[in-house]
Order: C-alpha cells, then structure tokens, then sequence
C-alpha cells in the first residue's frame, strides 16, 4: 500500500535519521563540554561527581581574566562603532534619493561576508603593518568594526524595509526636518532591526579567532585565543569552564535580542 | 479675496530616458475655504501636484504660492499645510493621541494634548486616546489621520485618495464626515481621487488631469454637463460619441451630419472649433427609447437590454451599423420597453447635445 505521505518529500526514506546525526554531531558535544566543565576530577571522559572547582579556577586565572577583559572590551567598543556605522548605512542606502549605484554599494558592504576570512586577516595584517598601526588592542578593534559592520547591517537593512518611508513623509509634512525626523521616527521604529544587529556583532566579536590572531599583538589575548593556547596542551575542565561562560553569553545575547524583538 | 494656493507654469519631470513628465507647466488657483478635487485616473499627474504642493517633491519649473507667498522652494516642515495619506501613515510607536498632538508639540503650540483630544472629540474617538493605531478599525485609523492633519490648523488640507481602502458603506459615511469637517474648521481642502462619484458628490470645484495635464476647472454640475475635453467627457459618466460634419443654421443652431442617415440638430459650432470634424456627444439618460420606427427618426434594432435597479440601459444598432446606448428611468416596475431584436426609436433633443473640439 502507498500512502500519500510516501511521495511527500519530508518523508523520504532515512531523513529521520539525517535529522538525528545532525542534532547528534552539533549537541552532543556542546553538552559533553558544558557536563564536563562541572566535573570533579582533570577527567573529560569520566564523570567523578559535580564541582565548581574548574570555574573557580578559571576566574582567578590572571591570564584568563586579562583575555576576558580585552574581549568584552574589544567587543563593546566594536559593537558600538559597528552599529552606528551599519545604521548610517542602511539609512543611508535607503532612504537617500541622491546616492546613486546603491545596489553596487550594498553589495560592497555585504562582499566581507562571501571573503574567506584567512584572506581579510592577512590583509588586515599587511595593512596595520604597512602604515605602521601599532595601538594594542585598538588594533583589534578596528579589524573588528570593520568585520562587524556587514553583520549589524543585515538585521538593520531588514527592519528598514520594513518600516513604511511614507511615516517619515508624514513627520517632516508635520513640520519636523530632517534631524528630528531621524531621533523620534525612524530610530525608533528601527530599535528591533539595530539592536539585533548590536547582539550578532558583539557574538562575532566575541567569537573571532583568525583575524585576532593575524592582529594581536603581545599582550592583546583574546579568550578564544588564550582558549586556544591552552588547548594545545590538552584540554582541561578549566577550558570546559572558560568555554562554558563564553556559550553562555551568547545564548543570553540571542535570548535578550529575541525577547526585545517581540516585545516590540 | 486671495486665493489659497496659485500655480503657474508649475512642471515635475522625473529624469530617465526619455525624462518622464509626470506635471506639464500647469496653471492653477484653488480658492480659500474650498472643497478642491483633483480627479483623474492613476498617473494623470494629480498625486504629483498633491506632493508638490505638500513640499515632498521638488518642482522642476514654476511656481507655487500659498495665499500670495512663493513656497516653491520650502521644505514640507517650514510650510502650513497638512496631509491626510492614502494608507494613512499614522506612527506606529506612539499611541493615538500622541499621533494627533505629533504635529503640534513640534510647532511648540502649548497646550498640545489638550487641542489633541479636542481633535480628537471633533472626529468621535476621544475615548480611544490611549489605544495604539494597530488597535484600531481601518475607519477609525482613517479618522486619527484627519484629526492629525487637522490638529496643527494648517491653511490647507490634502487629501490623497483617503477614502480608497474603505469598504463601500464605510467610504460615504466618510464622504459625509468630510464635507461637515471641511465646514467646520474653515479650512482649504485639497482632494485627490480617481473616484468620479466622490468627486462629484463632495467638491466645490473639479480639476480633472490627464497626462500630466489639467483638462478642465468647473463645478461638479458644469463638469458632468459641458464637459471640455473628450476626455473628460468619458471619464465622467457615460456618453454617446459620434464625429460629425457641421452644418450651420444661423448664428444659434447647427446641424451635425455623421451618415447619410444619422443627423443631430444641436447647438452653433463652438467659436473654437477649426473646421473640419467635431465629437458630437450626449448622456445616456438624456435620450429618450420608443418602441417601433417612424421615418426620418434616429433608430434601429435593440441589441441589448442591461438592467441597473433605477435605470435601464439599452443598447440599439442603427441602421449603418453604429451603435448608442440610452438609459431610462425605472418608474413603474423596471419591465422593458421592448425586446432585444425588436426596433426602436430614439429621440435626442437639441439642448442635449455638446460639441467637443478638443
């Protein structure tokens, strides 16, 4: 007998089992590193009861707490420049009748994202040189902003279109110019779109490994990096912990950019 | 007294290639304390004037004044005119109220909210102040938009094609509504529709637009009954056409031959006309049906019978093969004069006919 479930392409033969080795191979471990992290001996194959243990140690770890401070810093000043400069953009793009050869300017913006990132780092890297950029982690920072930017502009472009432009026809026709038809209209309307685009490029700030590492200077460690660093000796519960606290801030980052999604 | 708004020359292209034309060198006054409405199908020009006017667009050539004052070059905010927007356009984020008092609190009027929820009160929603724009009906939305735009007192009102996402019962009440608030705050209403019967029915002066360009100025009655142009002529209500060869008969009467056998006597040869072949016209209901021929009458077979409730339409084939339509009132009980196939004879008089040379 066939049922006409049999044709539907969601019931193709093995697909249920695709479906499981990927939550499989994409959970499994992340749930194995997160359990793990709580373990009581330098075991991360056999479980010998719960402990903090690793996490206290992480967090009086000096070198670790120097390569959280210089991420979350190198973060949120990215974060913000990278907003800012993405907004400016997508308002740009459009809603300014004058600026032409808008779909090759978008493009633009958006080409880093298609860019293996190897090849931005090197380049990156080649240019501080060139010119001689020597300021720390104010390197990383503007290897980030520039790297963020196309990712804050995708949610904020999105929202934009979204967002009737007649509304702001019908604040300037009720006698506000342009600068305060920017603060109490289109900011406003456009909050959801720029604070999702904040969240995914502070995540990818947080995250970045290759361009940090063409970038660093001396005494300019990021986590992922030092988490690196240690992994090469083996991994410990520690790097469980410090991964652990690392996953956590993004899932809290994409929890609150949802919740303030819907609340608008 | 002055005019409220006076357009010379005033033109909008669009640049491509070729430029389109969108607005051409128009001349225009519309008077203060009028229900003005710009009537024409879609891209006739009549939402560009509306937005030149507004400020959102910017003329290419020509001038615009506001009650003797050039305002061609001012920015939307700098100019004491308000609009009520297709889709209404109200501020999502803010709620009702702050919608309506939007245009006052930037104009710094003190006493903002209060004026607002007067407005408010004047279009009966005062008790939905505090509700948000998606709460609302698409009438309800439809009033806030009046009472936004109507808030800052501008000295004139537009109005484009507001009424057209409004189901029918709905669209005249609101005919209604606007003609009592146009009364009653005084103000210069601009309106903007393709809509002949909202036209007719609410306006104190037409301008019907074409192309970019205006065909004809008159009152509602004027407009339906003298139209200027053909192409007013059959944009609004329905007419019968025929081109046809004057004859004069003295200095008052004229006789167009358009066959052999078809003829209608009608009024002198417009002074404008150059000569040659003119468009003789006349309304459906201005002809009269009879059943059967006599000879030397207009008539022909009924070719088809339509009936509309109050009228009914009849189409008949003349002799040659040309074809009119006349519509009759239903006093009695609607049934038809005669039947399709049968032959009929239709009567036009003289003071019916309109000559149009352009």
């Amino acid at each position: 007998m066939i049922r006409s479930s049999d044709r539907d392409i969601r019931w193709l033969p093995g697909f249920n089992w695709i479906t499981l080795c990927f939550f499989l191979f994409l959970y499994l471990p992340l749930i194995i590193l997160v359990v793990f992290s709580f373990n009581a001996t330098r075991s991360a194959t056999v479980w010998d009861g719960f402990s903090l243990q690793w996490y206290v140690k992480a967090f009086s770890n000096d070198d670790i707490q120097n390569a959280a401070k210089n991420s979350l810093i190198i973060a949120a000043v990215s974060t913000l420049f990278s907003t800012v400069f993405a907004t400016m953009a997508a308002i740009a793009l459009g809603r300014n009748r004058e600026i032409k050869h808008k779909t090759a300017f978008g493009g633009l913006l958006l080409l880093p994202l298609m860019i293996p990132e190897i090849v931005t780092a090197v380049a990156t890297l080649t240019f501080f040189t060139a010119i001689n950029l020597s300021w720390g982690i104010g390197n990383i920072i503007i290897a980030h902003t520039v790297f963020c930017i196309p990712f804050a502009y995708l949610p904020i472009q999105a929202r934009l279109r979204g967002v009737d432009a007649s509304l702001e026809t019908a604040a300037r026709d009720l006698y506000s110019d342009r600068r305060t038809t920017l603060l109490l209209i289109t900011l406003p309307l456009l909050a959801p779109g720029i604070f999702s685009g904040a969240m995914l490029a502070f995540i990818i700030s947080l995250d970045d490994f290759i361009i940090t590492m063409m970038v660093a200077e001396a005494g300019s460690t990021t986590l992922p990096i030092y988490i690196y660093g240690l992994v090469r000796t083996g991994v410990t519960p520690e790097v469980n912990a410090v991964s652990t606290v690392l996953l956590g801030i993004s899932v809290i980052a994409v929890l609150v950019s949802q919740w303030f999604a819907k609340k608008q | 007294m002055q005019d409220a708004i006076t357009i010379n020359g005033l033109t909008k292209s669009y640049p491509g290639t070729p430029p389109v034309r969108a607005l051409k060198g128009s001349d225009l006054s519309i008077r203060d304390n009028e229900f003005f409405t710009l009537l024409g199908p879609s891209g006739c020009g009549k939402t560009t004037l509306l937005r030149l006017i507004a400020g959102f667009e910017v003329p290419t050539d020509g001038t615009l004044k506001l009650f003797g004052e050039n305002i061609s070059k001012l920015p939307p905010e700098k100019r004491p005119v308000n609009t009520v927007f297709q889709h209404y356009s109200l501020f999502p984020h803010m709620n009702v109220l702050e919608n309506v008092a939007y245009g006052l609190l930037r104009q710094g009027k003190p006493d903002a909210r209060r004026t607002a929820q007067e407005m408010l009160d004047l279009v009966h929603l005062g008790e939905f102040a505090k509700r948000r724009p998606s709460q609302l009906s698409g009438g309800q939305q439809q009033r806030v938009a009046l009472a936004r735009a109507l808030a800052p007192h501008p000295r004139v009102l537009l109005l484009d094609e507001p009424l057209s996402a409004l189901d029918l019962k709905l669209r005249q009440s609101m005919r209604a509504e606007l003609k009592r608030l146009q009364r009653e705050t005084g103000i210069t209403f601009v309106f903007v529709t393709h809509d002949q019967e909202e036209a007719l029915s609410m306006s104190d002066r037409i301008a019907v637009m074409s192309r970019g360009e205006i065909q004809q100025v008159a009152r509602p009655a004027e407009i339906y009954e003298y139209p200027a142009t053909r192409f007013v002529a059959e944009f609004i209500g329905d007419a019968n056409f025929f081109e046809a060869t004057p004859r004069m008969n003295g200095d008052s009467a004229a006789t167009y031959h358009v066959s052999d056998s078809i003829r209608f006597a009608g009024p002198a040869l417009p002074a404008n006309a150059k000569g040659g072949k003119v468009t003789v016209m006349f309304r459906l209901e201005k002809a009269r049906i009879a059943p059967g021929r006599a000879d030397g009458s207009l008539g022909g077979t009924i070719s088809d019978i339509e009936y509309l409730g109050s009228q009914t339409e009849y189409r008949v084939t003349l002799d040659d093969g040309m074809s009119v339509a006349v519509r009759s009132e239903n006093h009695q009980d609607g049934t038809a004069i005669a039947e399709v196939g049968s032959q009929a004879t239709v009567e036009v008089d003289p003071e019916a006919i309109r000559v149009l040379v352009a």
